[in-house]
């Protein structure tokens, strides 16, 4: 072998072990990651069917018996009933207003190329940085000056304006990647630029509509802040406020148990649906990379 | 079907200061099946989107059946288009998508099913109507595209490469099943390739273009047998033409300064390309009097019916600079790679350019 061979032998064997040492530390660092969740979700699971007498005495054990009276306790604690139905209610009239008004917003600002349209876009992207804290009491006092607030109306609109800017972020730059010849088919054969949108664009976006929408209703769904701050009847409050009167209750009665229950009902809705429609989502999102 | 006439047409994208287009003018005869064809970026494609209203024009005016349809919105200019990509709707079915047009257009259900299927059996398609076009071949989606167009009878039909990207044997037979459809329908055709060969097997007329410009504009034949230039003129043909740097005096041509023993053309003392196309250049003895250069056999390439000879030459003397030309020789009379052949050139076959301008000084 040649000096020159033994050195390109050396480097290339150099790189193979750097990429080797890069992928496994990369592997481990995910793994890690998905048993540390993995293991929370499972305990919290665990927890909510064992007695509050054994819960802490072994962390890991399985239950006894299945405690289905944690889940009854929970129910009422978390006033379910309500709280399950105003949050149904405001996450997905929220999450459809978003989507209602985001899709065409994204649509025009990612393809009819008018002026503004970039500086527009870079707008809606800012409106994503704007943290929700900082608008909470202007948000108030306008509802409150329209009569919204304390009303499952003034929550889903404020819902719906906190959503917009990721949404239309987000819609804009899958808009973007769908092909321009389609839309211009679509014309030639006499369609205008609303029934282009409805007919074609609209469906193409399919896949980044559900991944957008699946975003913004979990994000909504465990949304807290707007929720405590906008809303005060008992009668108005989400589950994430539930989930709050719960730990409170707990503090006095230390039925922990209880509350893990709490915690799984609420998750379990997200968890499932986010599971069941993981694929689309990540098409969704993904689309635009490999066009 | 209708006229398309182009009046000086002329497209500068906007931040740019070349112009895509420059200047265009020429007329598309009713019915007549025309090919755009030229090298990437010369401006064909731009030139038909002016025409579907996907572009608008600079300067200059598109006008059908003589009325000036600058102005008038793509779908109104009851103009279809065959996209280079297809551009079915991947959501709907091959019926939807070939009744999409007559459905914007509110053509009654039942109406618009008949006609879906007259084209559908037309194309062969009627067995695929349910189907969504990511089930179908590259062949049947062409196929749909096509029926896209031509189910709502539009004056004129533009197509934007729609074969480039079949495989070769399919590109072939739909370039026979598109000039029988466009005869059937006796249909106003305006047609984009940069492939030459679809350009002069398909149209009645092609029309070259080379950097916005409309070089010549003729029946295929006649661009072969008459190029207007030298672009022209090396574009089409396949081995293209071998230009050769020349100069003429007092009735005597020269190549390099070798003096051609045939009488040279009237054509007056100057610089002269000379266009011979390969199955003009003929291999002889390095010592017969045919022979107007040596040159030495550098690649032999078998096609079977024919066979095409590389020769290195002085490199000085061929355009572009490279000292390479080509001669087509029946398959038996092929000399060996490596040897010294002389080159005759019959000068009553060959084209003349101008050495300055490029254009035509006289053809055959």
């Amino acid at each position: 072998m040649t000096g020159s061979g033994a050195n390109r032998f050396q480097t290339g064997v150099a790189k193979r072990l750097y990429r080797w040492l890069w992928r496994g530390l990369g592997g481990a660092f995910v793994w890690l990651w998905v048993a540390f969740s993995l293991g929370i979700l499972a305990w919290i699971i665990l927890a909510a069917f064992k007695r509050n007498d054994t819960v802490f005495a072994d962390l890991w054990s399985l239950p006894d018996s299945i405690e289905g009276e944690n889940f009854s306790d929970a129910w009422g604690l978390l006033n379910l009933a309500r709280t399950s139905f105003n949050s149904v209610l405001t996450v997905g009239g929220g999450t459809f207003l978003t989507m209602a008004v985001s899709a065409p917003a994204a649509y025009a600002l990612a393809r009819m190329g008018f002026r503004g349209a970039g500086g527009l876009t870079a707008f809606f992207a800012f409106g994503i940085g704007v943290p929700v804290h900082s608008i909470v009491i202007p948000l108030f006092l306008g509802l409150s000056e329209v009569g919204l607030s304390n009303s499952l109306t003034g929550l889903t609109i404020a819902y719906v304006g906190v959503s917009i800017p990721f949404a239309v972020f987000l819609m804009t730059g899958f808009f973007r990647s769908l092909p321009t010849e389609l839309e211009e088919a679509a014309t030639m054969e006499g369609a205008k630029p609303v029934r282009v949108f409805f007919s074609v664009m609209l469906p193409l976006a399919k896949p980044g509509m559900v991944a957008t929408s699946l975003i913004v209703a979990v994000g909504l769904w465990n949304e807290f802040l707007l929720a405590l701050t906008l809303t005060f009847d008992e009668a108005k409050r989400t589950i994430g406020i539930g989930l709050l009167n719960t730990f409170g209750a707990m503090r006095y009665t230390s039925n922990w148990v209880g509350l893990f229950a709490a915690v799984v009902i609420m998750i379990v809705p997200m968890t499932v649906l986010y599971t069941w429609m993981s694929r689309r989502i990540i098409e969704g999102l993904t689309v635009g990379a490999t066009r | 079907m209708a006229s398309i006439s182009f009046d000086k047409v002329t497209k500068r994208f906007p931040g740019s200061e070349v112009k895509a287009l420059s200047s265009v003018s020429f007329d598309i005869g009713d019915g007549e099946f025309v090919v755009l064809v030229g090298p990437s970026g010369c401006g064909k494609t731009t030139l038909l989107r002016i025409v579907a209203g996907l572009e608008s024009a600079t300067e200059g005016r598109v006008l059908i059946d003589g009325k000036d349809i600058s102005r008038v919105p793509p779908g109104d200019r009851n103009i279809a288009m065959v996209f280079q990509n297809y551009a079915l709707f991947p959501h709907l079915t091959v019926e939807h998508n070939i009744g999409f047009g007559l459905r914007i257009r509110g053509v009654p259900k039942a109406e618009r099913k008949r006609k879906v299927r007259e084209a559908a059996e037309l194309l062969e398609l009627d067995q695929y109507l349910d189907r969504r076009p990511g089930e179908l071949s590259g062949g049947q989606r062409q196929r749909v595209a096509m029926g896209r167009a031509i189910v709502r009878r539009p004056a004129a039909f533009l197509m934007d490469e729609p074969l480039s990207n079949l495989d070769a044997k399919l590109r072939v037979e739909m370039r026979a099943e598109i000039s029988r459809l466009q005869r059937r329908l006796g249909a106003t055709m305006v047609y984009v390739t940069h492939d030459q060969t679809e350009a002069m097997t398909m149209g009645d007329r092609v029309a070259v273009l080379d950097q916005g410009l409309v070089q010549q504009v003729a029946p295929p034949v006649e661009l072969y047998q008459n190029p207007a230039n030298v672009f022209v003129g090396g574009f089409i043909g396949a081995p293209r033409m071998n230009l050769l740097r020349g100069t003429c005096r007092g009735g005597t041509l020269r190549i390099g300064d070798r003096p051609v023993r045939q009488k040279a053309p009237n054509m007056g003392d100057g610089e002269v390309l000379i266009g011979a196309r390969p199955e003009d250049v003929e291999l002889v003895s390095p010592e017969s009097e045919a022979a107007v250069l040596t040159g030495r056999v550098a690649l032999v390439e078998h096609l079977g019916k024919e066979t095409h000879v590389h020769l290195d030459i002085d490199e000085s003397l061929t355009l572009p600079d490279g000292g390479n030309i080509v001669a087509t020789s029946a398959p038996l009379a092929v000399p060996q790679e490596g040897a010294v052949v002389g080159i005759g050139i019959d000068l009553h076959l060959t084209h003349f350019f101008a050495a300055d301008s490029g254009l035509s000084m006289r053809a055959h």
